[in-house]
């Protein structure tokens, strides 16, 4: 058999009854050869301190209780070999989920990553009248195709727990719960999805700064891409009326007008005139720099070969 | 070493500064920048995301003048470009139907795309191509213990299926860099976090708010400046400095260097050259610290 080897860890402690705030403890624990880091979380309870709390049941990646965050990324322990963490560093940090209340050790408060998934509505929502009465109403493969990865999702709060928007802003829906808005808003089967998608705009559809944390999810599911299937689904639908459309189409008109981007026009257009006026002490030490320009710009030398790019890739649509 | 050069819309705009130093870096390491007057914007996360044909055919545009003048590298200056063009590159080298209707659109203004250039970011080119220990022996202002926070942001690091560079989780190149350059790299939780520049205009309180939030984690950590690799972010961190310490409930003066002017300084050019004077939060206190005031 292999040797086992000595790896230290620090491991976020936290007992509401006896601690004003968390810490972490260092430790090292013999870890075997294959060893995840839930298995050492185990090997801890079991033979070093029995107080050590944490959530798991399969130990298999298919329940998706054991999110934490190891070396400061949200992972499922069970399905993160300490191996692989020993790559970065010679000690490895176990912490409990960002983004959500500490309850105790490694344990957090899944509560508002609940309220945000029935926020959604996430159940599906079809036309009763066309529902056949005697069997389940029927979907291609190409229709299941579209919400099948998303539908993956095991709701483990790894993407939740990394996003960097809900960090700074508790009232962002998160990823997980806009990822499986996509999952019922693109389902065949489902009537709501204009209504989905006008609710969603409303509760800030265009709020996530693609950042791209929630894509190394365990599942798969990568949300980001949801999300801006989302976003895609609802400038078809003809809901506009948004700060982040009015970006999006600013940038466009941008890129046909001069080539590049106009950021004064683009500023302009996507928060208002009256909004960029009340900003006034920012634009004028701005200015002083010269790092804001006049939204007067000349295009770039051919520009009519953009724009006739434009055209083509658009399908000769000039949307 | 000859690139074609996309310094970007940022960069040549109101992050100018960052243009101009890489020019003056470039030519101090001998580094050939091949300018492309005809470049359109990248689209951005913007473009991709809402017409992604649209941005594709103008993103095989970019790459078809790189390749026209015999180049087959592209180098970047921003993280949101490199991201954005090495994602249209990698679709329109492995997906034949992409490239085919890309180059439908070129064939109207008589070009094409062979998908034969890499786009890549000056930070890589320092590491894969030109080396730390060339860059080492051109240091002639060390940067003398100086402590830096590596700032990466979002789109150099992820999606990291289509960038690959470095590990997403624990990227180093910038440390490796600063420590070349004689700083010391001071690690800090918001390393890799996002500045929020992409939803300023649309959400902006929370944009600065996670830009209060980074500039805080390298303030606590007691570094004396910031270095980012891409000009959205120094927007995020230097101009709104002011609007995301009030967004946190602090008062931060923490100077934020464009990677080519932190090279720059080690590399002997003056404040001025690197345009320095204008950044929204003071240098001065580095620069008198290296002798460079
Ligand atoms: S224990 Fe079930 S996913 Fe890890």
């Amino acid at each position: 058999m292999a040797e086992n080897k000595r790896v230290k860890f620090r491991i976020f402690r936290y007992n509401p009854e006896t601690d004003r705030e968390g810490r972490f403890q260092e430790m090292e624990v013999p870890v075997q050869p294959g060893w995840t880091v839930l298995d050492v979380l185990q090997y801890i309870k079991d033979e070093v301190d029995g107080t050590l709390t944490f959530r798991r049941s399969c130990r298999s990646g298919i329940c998706g209780s054991c999110a934490m965050k190891i070396n400061g990324d949200a992972k499922l322990a069970c399905k993160t070999q300490v191996g692989f963490e020993l790559e970065k560093g010679s000690t490895i940090t176990v912490e409990p989920l960002g983004n959500m209340k500490q309850l105790k050790d490694l344990v957090t408060d899944f509560e508002g990553f609940w309220q945000k998934f029935t926020k959604v509505e996430p159940w599906l929502q079809p036309d009763e009248s066309k529902v056949p009465a005697d069997r389940e109403i029927p979907q291609s493969q190409e229709e299941v195709d579209v919400i099948d990865r998303v539908a993956d999702c095991i709701k483990c709060g790894s993407c939740f727990g990394d996003c960097t928007v809900l960090e700074a802003d508790p009232d962002f829906l998160g990823p997980m719960a806009l990822a499986q808005a996509f999952r019922f808003a693109a389902d065949s089967r489902d009537a709501k999805k204009k209504e989905r998608l006008s609710d969603l705009t409303r509760m800030g559809l265009w709020w996530c700064a693609h950042c791209y944390r929630c894509v190394p999810c365990p599942k798969q599911v990568k949300p980001a891409h949801a999300i801006l299937a989302l976003r895609e689904m609802a400038i078809q639908e003809g809901l506009v009326n948004d700060p982040g459309v009015r970006h999006v189409q600013a940038f466009r008109e941008s890129i046909v007008r001069y080539g590049k981007l106009n950021e004064a026009m683009l500023v302009l257009k996507t928060r208002g005139i009256f909004k960029q006026l009340t900003d006034f002490p920012q634009a004028l030490a701005m200015m002083r720099k010269g790092k804001a320009k006049p939204p007067f710009k000349k295009p770039i030398r051919k520009i009519d070969d953009v724009r006739r790019v434009v055209k083509a890739a658009a399908g000769g649509v000039q949307k | 070493m000859k690139y074609a050069y996309y310094p970007g819309c940022v960069a040549e705009e109101s992050c100018s500064e960052l243009d101009q130093a890489m020019h003056l870096v470039a030519a101090k390491l001998s580094i050939d920048l091949v300018p492309l007057e005809e470049a359109t914007c990248c689209g951005a996360r913007d473009l991709s995301e809402s017409e992604p044909e649209v941005g594709l055919a103008l993103n095989a545009r970019n790459l078809a003048l790189a390749e026209a003048k015999g180049l087959n590298k592209m180098l970047t200056i921003c993280n949101t470009c490199t991201l954005t063009l090495s994602e249209a590159n990698l679709r329109l080298k492995t997906d034949g139907a992409a490239m085919a209707a890309a180059n439908k659109a070129l064939a109207e203004i008589g070009m094409s795309y062979r998908g034969t250039v890499n786009v890549t970011h000056f930070l890589w080119v320092l590491l894969q191509e030109y080396g730390l220990d060339n860059l080492k022996k051109r240091v002639v202002r060390p940067l003398n213990g100086l402590r830096v926070a590596p700032f990466y942001g979002c789109h150099i690091l992820r999606p990291a299926e289509s960038l690959g560079f470095e590990s997403a989780e624990k990227p180093t190149s910038l440390a490796k860099v600063i420590e070349a350059l004689g700083g010391r790299t001071v690690p800090f939780a918001g390393e890799k976090k996002c500045c929020g520049f992409h939803i300023v205009a649309v959400k902006e309180s929370t944009s600065h708010r996670m830009a209060g939030r980074i500039l805080s984690e390298a303030a606590d950590e007691g570094a004396d400046c910031m270095v980012t690799p891409c000009p959205l972010c120094h927007l995020s961190v230097d101009a709104w400095q002011g609007k995301a310490g009030k967004a946190v409930g602090r008062n931060f003066s923490l100077p934020v260097f464009h990677l080519p002017q932190l090279i720059g300084l080690a590399l002997g050019l003056s404040a001025s050259q690197l345009g320095l004077g204008r950044h929204l939060v003071g240098v001065g206190g580095v620069l008198q610290r290296l002798g460079a005031a």
